[in-house]
């Protein structure tokens, strides 16, 4: 096993994996193309052989050094504080982090920018520790007001409004306020 | 594979469809300078889906007719680019929207062969309203003008076969694209064998021919004005039924015995099939309006948009579109694409 | 040359609401590239339909204008946050950032306000003498064979940077490439790994992409410590470099110069590639190689004055040819389009005035960056006093405005987030995100203009390798290779499990 620890052993099976799974759905693209001889498959193939190359080369590497990095490696930022993760509190503390923020983004299409972005404000504050109620309430209200005042009355980008009842209607009354409110101000 | 033998269509018939003939002085075929808004609609901007980019023919056309329509009823238009498979991905975020005649969409003839391929993407003719089309148009073979290999079709084919299939033409190769699509019948029809090479931009599309990169270039006239009034480009061969005035010394297809139906290129604009009635009439009269608004014409006239007719209203646009799907799936199949 | 120039500046100045536009440009580019999550592309899109409203010169000279300040405001986020205001500004962040933490932001942040400033300068400089001729020679010598020539030695270069062991380095980019290949292929247009999901059809963009890994990680990686009680404030350093501190690294400064002009100048690779060989370059000529990565003041100012030195650049192929470089000048195309002219040849004969105003103003947009960047830098640098429960909010809904507005594809908020989580998860493992980042850039520009140039050569190698800037450029990338692939093969050999 040389200098190979389980973790080493995961990280190759995962890319492993990723080069099985890509090289397995190429097949699904697997058409000529009249007018190139590679195809579509031709740049996506030698990239994934270059991958499993250069995966084994990695997984040499780590059987006769471990974890131990290459002399006179350069650009290479300084590693992030280690964490330890003690109970399952931690782990759903981290959970919250990260799959939070993805949801907000699912949800984009069918509920809309306009109504999801204070649940959104709120949500960050709150993983980020804050717990006073009136911090929450007022960073949420002003940061919408910033946002929606930007995006909204100066700029009239096309944000996501939503497609789905009544997420879409609230949307649309926003947006019927920003007309009305313009029609005001031209005269 | 003969191609000629696929279109049975009567070309007077077909030729009244897409409207061959050079356009005459402009007149406006929409009457009424106003209308009133239906129950207040619209009380808000209009969102205009665009599945291209802002800089494209899309992005201009739609920012051309956003322009008019808002001088004209002073209702903003909020132009929303989706971007992304040919098409297909703004066709379906719009077809998601609430129809209530406040969302609107852009589209081209890529909408109208992608439902050709695939009967599960939508008819733009039956599954939407057309509200207008505004521009319709022809493509070119171009050369560079101080080109000293040959000079006219006739020299540029004699050369292109004597090359064995390494010459180069530049054009946007997607499969059943109208270009591939008309790059197939011309090489087929004049016995020719090119290399065509996709750009997926305009302009490294362009540069490539500027450069000396490629042959020739596969183009609609409008997108290469400034290289044809800088005197860089000439146009050898024009892929249309009959000459237009501006280009009276450049063969059409027709004229070197190619006998195909051409394939146009055209821009329109659409609303949900099932929005209030009312509004659809409103928004019809808004769109097809704006293109007689003065700003509209002259982007028109710019772009080599007025050169053929490019205006169809709703039943005119219903038939470009159904001609345009049915001589598509015709092809597909003699091509031995798997229609769905 | 100077009495063009000097008209240029008289119409620029000669007008007030000219002069508006043109400080509305300067500080909006400043303002939106340093305002984190978004960068100038956003301010860019959102003001492009307003462009109508502008004359055709005070529209392409606010693009011009946001071009330049905006390459430099993208670097202030770069260093106090990890999050690059653009593409070109990814580089800047890897020593930049390490100065931050160090308590070192303000010597950081100064050194980009001057190198931007000198890099833009000379840029614009160049740019007025050489646009016509240079345009000229590349639109004859440079073609797809020669672009993918490019990309992969900037990729042969970029995996030597960046990851704990050169196998890393290499994995990382190659992991690029491959999420580069979903979405459309750029030939056929065939779908490709979109795993059931329509809207991959139009593939992972790298704005969202940048954002993902770098803003959003970075923002995960401070609640994290902040959940588990390990946060602590970034520390505010306002001391600036001095004079002698940058004239220490003028070689480096002459010479990211003349990279940066060199990739700006080529169509489609723009100010990235500029500033990841700028930076490449810095640490291949470095005689403390390891320093870098580590707050290495050499790194921020290579990498800020060849993203500069580009934006002159790439105005060249953009206004004499009309070929945009990149995301920002194709913006201005659609600029020029709404004016009914069209960038190119016919320009410089059609609209002289237009072209000598916007090189005006970009010589003069370089020269505010280095009085208006040094007076608001201290106050940007009290940012890093703001709350961070305030600011990350802010930051990611920015983020996810910047992702979504470009292409109006909640896609690229999901990819986005999904960017920030690999990114997360990758940060401790050695892999190089800079590497996977710039994979996904030149990815799709790699295989189209491969495709194209083995077209082009009809899949002969020789002829390929007979077109002198592909040979020199392949040579330089393979050499780049093989010295990577023996190093690491010997590294690994010499220590015995």
């Amino acid at each position: 096993m040389g200098r190979l620890t389980t973790s080493h052993i995961i990280e190759t099976v995962v890319w492993g994996l990723i080069v099985i799974i890509f090289f397995g759905f190429s097949f699904e693209f697997d058409r000529e193309i009249e007018i190139y001889k590679f195809g579509a498959t031709g740049w996506p193939r030698t990239i994934l052989i270059l991958l499993a190359l250069v995966t084994l080369g990695n997984l040499f590497h780590l059987y006769r050094n471990g974890s131990i990095g290459e002399a006179g490696r350069v650009g290479q930022s300084e590693p992030d504080d280690e964490m330890t993760y003690n109970s399952l509190r931690d782990y759903s503390k981290l959970l919250a982090i990260l799959i939070g923020p993805l949801i907000y983004a699912i949800l984009l299409k069918p509920v809309g920018f306009y109504f999801l972005t204070p649940f959104f404000i709120s949500y960050i504050i709150v993983i980020f520790g804050e717990r006073s109620l009136k911090f929450i309430l007022g960073v949420t209200l002003l940061l919408y007001l910033i946002l929606l005042l930007l995006f909204m009355v100066v700029l009239n980008a096309p944000l996501p409004q939503g497609n789905m009842s009544p997420f879409y209607d609230y949307s649309a009354f926003l947006l019927k306020l920003n007309t009305q409110l313009k029609q005001l101000s031209i005269w | 594979m003969n191609f000629r033998k696929t279109f049975k269509f009567s070309i007077t018939a077909a030729a009244l469809i897409l409207g061959v003939g050079t356009a005459n002085a402009f007149v406006c075929s929409v009457s009424d300078a106003t209308m009133a808004k239906p129950g207040g609609f619209p009380e808000r901007a209009l969102t205009m889906i665009v599945p291209y980019g802002p800089a494209g023919g899309s992005g201009q056309v739609a920012a051309g007719m956003a322009e008019a329509v808002t001088s004209l009823t002073g209702v903003s238009i909020n132009r929303d680019h989706k971007p992304g498979g040919s098409g297909t991905l703004g066709m379906a975020a719009y077809i998601a929207m609430p129809a209530d005649g406040y969302n609107v969409m852009e589209h081209i003839d890529d909408a109208s062969s992608a439902h050709a391929l695939d009967s599960g993407q939508p008819n733009p003719a039956s599954d939407l309203i057309p509200l207008v089309t505004s521009q319709v148009t022809f493509s070119q073979i171009y050369i560079r003008t101080n080109e000293t290999r040959f000079s006219d079709w006739a020299s540029f084919s004699a050369w292109v076969s004597a090359q064995n299939g390494k010459a180069t033409i530049a054009n946007v190769s997607k499969e059943g694209s109208m270009e591939r699509v008309t790059m197939k019948f011309v090489t087929e029809a004049a016995g020719i064998k090119i290399q065509q090479i996709s750009f997926d931009k305009g302009a490294p599309r362009y540069g490539a021919l500027l450069g000396g990169q490629v042959d020739a270039l596969f183009e609609q006239p409008g997108d290469v004005r400034n290289f044809l009034d800088s005197g860089d480009f000439k146009p050898i061969l024009t892929i249309f039924n009959e000459r237009p005035s501006v280009f009276s010394d450049v063969p059409t297809h027709k004229d070197v015995g190619m006998t195909f139906e051409p394939l146009l290129r055209f821009r329109g604009f659409f609303v949900h099939k099932n929005a209030p009635a009312d509004r659809v009439a409103w928004l019809k009269w808004a769109f097809q309006r704006g293109y007689c608004e003065d700003s509209y014409q002259k982007f028109n006239d710019s772009k080599y948009m007025s050169v053929i007719d490019s205006y169809r209203d709703t039943d005119g646009s219903i038939a470009l579109i159904n001609s345009t799907v049915k001589q598509y799936r015709a092809v597909y199949k003699e091509m031995g694409l798997e229609l769905k | 040359m100077i009495e063009h120039f000097l008209a240029g500046s008289a119409t620029l100045f000669g007008d007030p609401f000219t002069i508006g536009v043109f400080i509305f440009g300067v500080l909006g580019g400043m303002l939106f590239g340093a305002i984190p999550g978004v960068s100038m592309l956003t301010l860019c899109a959102i003001l492009l339909p307003f462009t109508a409203q502008l004359t055709a010169s005070q529209g392409v000279m606010l693009f011009a204008v946001i071009y330049c300040t905006g390459t430099y405001g993208g670097a202030i986020t770069a260093i106090l946050f990890n999050i690059p205001g653009a593409p070109e500004n990814a580089p800047t962040a890897f020593d930049g950032y390490p100065m931050t933490q160090q308590g070192k932001a303000g010597k950081a942040v100064g050194a980009a306000v001057l190198c931007s400033a000198i890099g833009g300068v000379a840029s614009a400089i160049v740019m007025m003498a050489a646009t016509e001729p240079l345009a000229k020679w590349a639109i004859r010598n440079i073609g797809p064979p020669e672009i993918f020539a490019l990309v992969f030695f900037g990729l042969a270069v970029a995996s030597s940077v960046g990851g704990k062991t050169m196998w890393k380095g290499w994995m990382s980019v190659l992991l690029g490439l491959l999420i580069a290949t979903i979405g459309q292929d750029p030939v056929g247009g065939i779908n490709r790994y979109n795993f059931g999901f329509a809207d991959l059809a139009a593939g992972i963009a790298f704005v969202p992409s940048i954002l993902g890994f770098f803003a959003v990680s970075e923002i995960f990686v401070q609640a994290e410590k902040k959940a588990m009680g390990k946060f602590t404030a970034p520390k505010v350093g306002l001391s600036f470099p001095t004079f002698a501190e940058i004239w220490f690294h003028k070689i480096a400064v002459v010479r990211s110069i003349l990279v940066g002009f060199f990739c700006g100048i080529l169509p489609g690779i723009g100010a990235t590639l500029a500033a990841f060989m700028g930076y490449g370059e810095a640490v291949r000529w470095s005689k403390d190689k390891t320093s870098f990565g580590k707050g290495n003041i050499e790194g921020v100012i290579s990498s800020e004055t060849a993203n500069n030195a580009a934006t002159g650049a790439a105005m060249i192929p953009l206004l004499a040819l009309g070929l945009p470089g990149g995301a920002l000048t194709a913006m201005m195309v659609a600029v020029f389009q709404m004016h009914d002219l069209e960038p190119g040849p016919l320009v410089f004969y059609n609209s002289p005035d237009l072209i000598w105003v916007v090189f005006a103003a970009m010589f003069y947009a370089n020269l505010c960056i280095l009085f208006i960047g040094l007076l608001e830098t201290k106050t940007i640098l009290h940012l890093l006093k703001v709350p961070f429960q305030f600011l990350a909010p802010l930051i990611l809904l920015l983020a996810s405005i910047g992702s979504y507005i470009g292409r109006g594809l909640v896609l690229d908020v999901m990819v986005m987030f999904g960017a920030g989580i690999i990114g997360f998860l990758l940060r401790r493992s050695g892999y190089s995100i800079p590497g996977i980042v710039l994979g996904i850039i030149l990815g799709k520009i790699g295989e189209q203009n491969f495709a194209q140039g083995m077209q082009m050569v009809h899949y002969d190698l020789l002829t390929y390798l007979s077109r002198p800037v592909c040979l020199i450029l392949i040579i330089a990338g393979s050499l780049t290779l093989l010295s990577g692939i023996y190093k690491a093969v010997s590294t690994s050999l010499n220590s015995k499990a």
